[in-house]
């Protein structure tokens, strides 16, 4: 095993890790906004890692292109959706928002 | 040609997704992304955006850093065994209301500790921000998000947003 191999092993075994916890999380955190923090950091970070970890051990530069472009439409894209659903379930008041310490959106300082 | 960026972009993508790079790979990347740019225009973005590469290298650096920081949180917030979150929206004034800055801020906030936007309100050039966990502090949370606001200002900020974070004291 070189030490390529081990590399890409354990990036991949962190980004797995990572995409667990965003799973875990999305079970076990109360609400919908303090689910999509789960949903974006871990997710994408985990996501991020795997692919550096399989751009390591593809062969053709073609193949690590597409790698490539699938983490930046991840980067780009994954912020953007957690705060369309975010704003989506504050506008139409789903559960959660009464155990928020502080609302600056509902109280103006 | 303003839209030179975007046609170069597109044609990399389509080069990309082919997976290598010829002659013919470039030429109908390009054809097409001159067809796309002619017959879907975007809007225009009416303010400046002063890009400056060292600045914005930085900052994708310490975005990077914090993408790393916020799912270790997140992580060690999800398998805690007693689940107990302080959870608060706070408001984030921007200086400046330039578009591709709130862009930028808004998504950089999303991935970054603790913290998610959203609502973006424009006029006022605010935003607002949903933190998972505030604990006891919340005015340590507005200074990690003053923070990024400087970097991203620094990095694609207009003239305006520039003068006004000097005139802050925070250039």
């Amino acid at each position: 095993m070189s030490a390529l191999d081990v590399v890409s092993a354990v990036l991949l075994l962190a980004g797995v890790l990572f995409s667990v916890v965003a799973g875990i999380g999305l079970v076990r955190l109360p609400d919908v906004f303090s689910r999509m923090h789960a949903a974006t950091k871990p997710a994408t970070l985990g996501l991020l890692l795997i692919l550096l970890g399989t751009a390591l051990r593809v062969d053709s530069g073609g193949d690590v292109a597409k790698l490539v472009l699938v983490g930046a439409f991840t980067f780009l894209t994954a912020p953007v959706g957690a705060h369309v659903l975010g704003r989506s379930a504050y506008r139409s008041g789903v559960g959660g928002l009464d155990e928020l310490v502080v609302d600056e959106l509902r109280d103006p300082q | 040609m303003r839209r030179l960026p975007l046609v170069l972009w597109l044609t990399a993508v389509w080069v990309g997704l082919w997976g290598s790079l010829t002659v013919a790979n470039v030429a109908g990347g390009l054809a097409i992304a001159l067809v796309l740019v002619r017959s879907l225009p975007l809007t225009d973005v009416p303010d400046r955006a002063v890009v400056e590469p060292v600045a914005l290298l930085r900052f994708a650096g310490y975005f990077l850093v914090d993408l790393v920081r916020s799912s270790v949180q997140v992580t060690l917030l999800v398998l805690r065994p007693r689940l107990q979150l302080r959870q608060a929206v706070v408001a984030v004034p921007v200086l400046g209301a330039s578009d591709s800055l709130l862009t930028l801020l808004a998504n950089a906030i999303s991935l970054t500790p603790g913290t998610l936007t959203l609502e973006v309100d424009r006029p006022a050039s605010t935003l607002y921000v949903h933190v998972i966990d505030v604990g006891d502090d919340l005015d340590a949370v507005r200074a990690d998000l003053a923070a990024v606001e400087r970097l991203a200002i620094l990095a694609v900020g207009s003239r305006d947003c520039r003068r006004g974070l000097a005139g802050e004291g925070r250039a």
